[in-house]
């Protein structure tokens, strides 16, 4: 067994353990393969991102660690039959990822391969996309869901929502 | 206080018969018949000290393993329990061989060590002197030691090599040392009648057992007759996460406060060029939320909450705000799987509002409490007049 079944299949039998939530999985749920959350300062992997569909929809997620340990089970407020839930390809489609960082590129800027991670703190998942400009120079683009910005400047003191707490 | 293997794994014979019997029933169909692997992995803290042993749990429903404490400063005799997944010590560290020799390594011995408690990676060493340790499962090696100096204790980054021995307050290695005697008295009276390698739930039968301790956030503090009430509002700018929390807690209590408003009030900018709120002004929160309710709520502000702090508040049938490093949330209701009279329980999780990611917002159930850094928590009581 591979590791990435490994981790599909633990996502499995936390629910059936009612270890994530003891009504289970929703309804119809799938768990999906799992995508590595690449650490953002190292490259390294941080942790795996297991999304959980209804059908074409992102019901929720589980988030664990390389050694199979539950960091957290996410569920997204899912409205009258599911219609308020992300779509699944703004969380796992590459190219729908690019899309959006696209939007906000600058003029002349290409965009390049996203890559699943976290914006500062581990709580802030989202694709980083890098977005290159005609003299050579980059930057980071970041997509969560639907919602796209740009990297943000360090601060000059950290911040709730901005730099890191040790900084 | 070190603890002997025997004894570890003595103790954790009886912590996991008694969430055979107490926790969920799925798993403790899992752990029904199970027994308790006579060799326990070692696993060292940094410091070269033995912080735990990981038992094989198995010939119940599926195998798995558990974790017992080789050092009372961890709280509990039970760290961990897993179903579902082999612990197989010899094959991993086959795996960790070969990646280490690709890498050109030389060594003599290897040792299990939590480089970042619970995160395992296996060290080699040659001589006594450390070659490389590699984290369990991706194989990347761990950074070096760092001077802890360099930040506040027990706030680590992601990937980094730390001492939890080390590092744990005097006051907080005193009062877990303190749990971890209450609980073995605890159960010195089950200890003459119960066969602690194997889980048997009959074994138990005449104790006083709970399944679990869980709660979330009501329209009243009457259970039964009201409804599940709290709502989740993503940021609205992806550095909002203060102003979307406090927006969860005021509505709670019926206030309609915008983003753009409370932005506005803790000074995070506007939507075209929002900012986070500054370390320096965590206690702002406490004032805004007591400015902005007219005084009719009364705020307080804990650095490094514990547990209970979140518990008892939800118990109260009151929301709270959690800033995690960077990040603040809302939280809405708490759970752990315990035993009655016999102190922690091997799981706590809380119910978490988080704003992010933008405009949408995730509900977590549950949070590994273990696995997340809580700096400081908010809580807020309505004034009633006496």
């Amino acid at each position: 067994m591979n590791e990435r079944e490994r981790v599909r299949r633990r996502v499995g039998e936390l629910a059936k353990a009612g270890l994530i939530d003891e009504s289970g999985l929703p309804e119809g749920a799938q768990v999906l393969d799992p995508i590595p959350v690449a650490d953002p300062a190292s490259g390294n992997r941080h942790s795996w991102f297991v999304p959980v569909a209804r059908g074409e929809r992102l019901a929720g997620f589980a988030q664990l660690l390389p050694d199979l340990q539950l960091m957290r089970y996410s569920t997204f407020p899912s409205g009258k039959e599911g219609t308020s839930l992300p779509d699944l390809a703004d969380w796992t489609d590459a190219t729908r990822i690019r899309d959006r960082a696209e939007q906000i590129a600058k003029p002349g800027e290409t965009v390049g391969e996203p890559v699943l991670t976290y914006d500062r703190d581990v709580s802030h998942l989202a694709w980083r996309v890098p977005a290159t400009g005609p003299s050579g120079t980059s930057r980071d683009l970041f997509v969560a869901g639907d919602f796209a910005y740009p990297e943000r400047p360090e601060s000059d003191q950290p911040e709730i929502g901005g730099g890191p707490a040790s900084a | 206080m070190r603890i002997e293997r025997t004894q570890a794994r003595q103790l954790l014979g009886l912590e996991l018969n008694a969430l055979g019997v107490a926790g969920p029933p799925s798993l403790t169909g899992e752990l029904e018949g199970a027994r308790i692997g006579e060799e326990g992995t070692p696993v060292y803290d940094p410091n070269g000290e033995v912080l735990f042993y990981r038992f094989l749990v198995a010939d119940g429903g599926e195998p798995g393993f558990a974790d017992g404490a080789a050092r009372a400063e961890l709280g509990a005799p039970l760290l961990a329990v897993s179903t579902g997944m082999q612990w197989n010590e010899s094959a991993l560290v086959e795996e960790a061989m070969e990646v280490a020799r690709s890498r050109g390594a030389d060594f003599d011995e290897t040792r299990f060590v939590a480089f970042s408690f619970p995160k395992v990676g296996i060290q080699f060493l040659r001589a006594g002197e450390e070659i490389v340790l590699l984290e369990l499962g991706s194989w990347e090696p761990v950074p070096e030691l760092r001077d802890s100096e360099d930040r506040p204790p027990l706030e680590p980054s992601n990937f980094e090599r730390w001492s939890l021995l080390d590092e744990l307050p005097e006051g907080r290695s005193e009062a877990a040392r303190r749990n971890y005697e209450s609980r073995i008295e605890g159960w010195e009276p089950a200890l003459r009648d119960i066969d602690t390698t194997i889980v048997e739930r009959a074994q138990l039968s005449a104790f006083d057992l709970r399944l679990q301790d869980s709660r979330e956030l009501h329209y009243d503090d009457g259970d039964a007759g009201h409804h599940i009430c709290f709502e989740l509002h993503g940021q609205e700018t992806s550095l909002w996460c203060v102003g979307a929390s406090i927006q969860m807690l005021l509505a709670f209590y019926r206030y309609g406060y915008s983003q753009d408003r409370l932005a506005e009030a803790l000074g995070l900018g506007t939507r075209q060029e929002p900012s986070g709120l500054a370390y320096a002004r965590v206690e702002d929160v406490v004032a805004q939320i007591e400015t902005l309710t007219s005084n009719a709520l009364e705020a307080e502000m804990i650095q490094d909450p514990e547990f209970e702090f979140f518990r008892d508040e939800i118990d109260a049938n009151r929301p709270l705000i959690s800033f995690v490093p960077s990040h603040s949330r809302a939280i809405a209701g708490y759970i752990r799987y315990h035993f009655t009279d016999l102190g922690p329980r091997p799981f706590r999780g809380l119910l978490v509002y988080d704003p992010w990611p933008p405009s949408t917002g995730v509900i977590t159930r549950w949070e590994n409490w273990d696995t997340q850094i809580y700096q400081y928590g908010y809580r807020a009581r309505v004034k009633i007049v006496p």
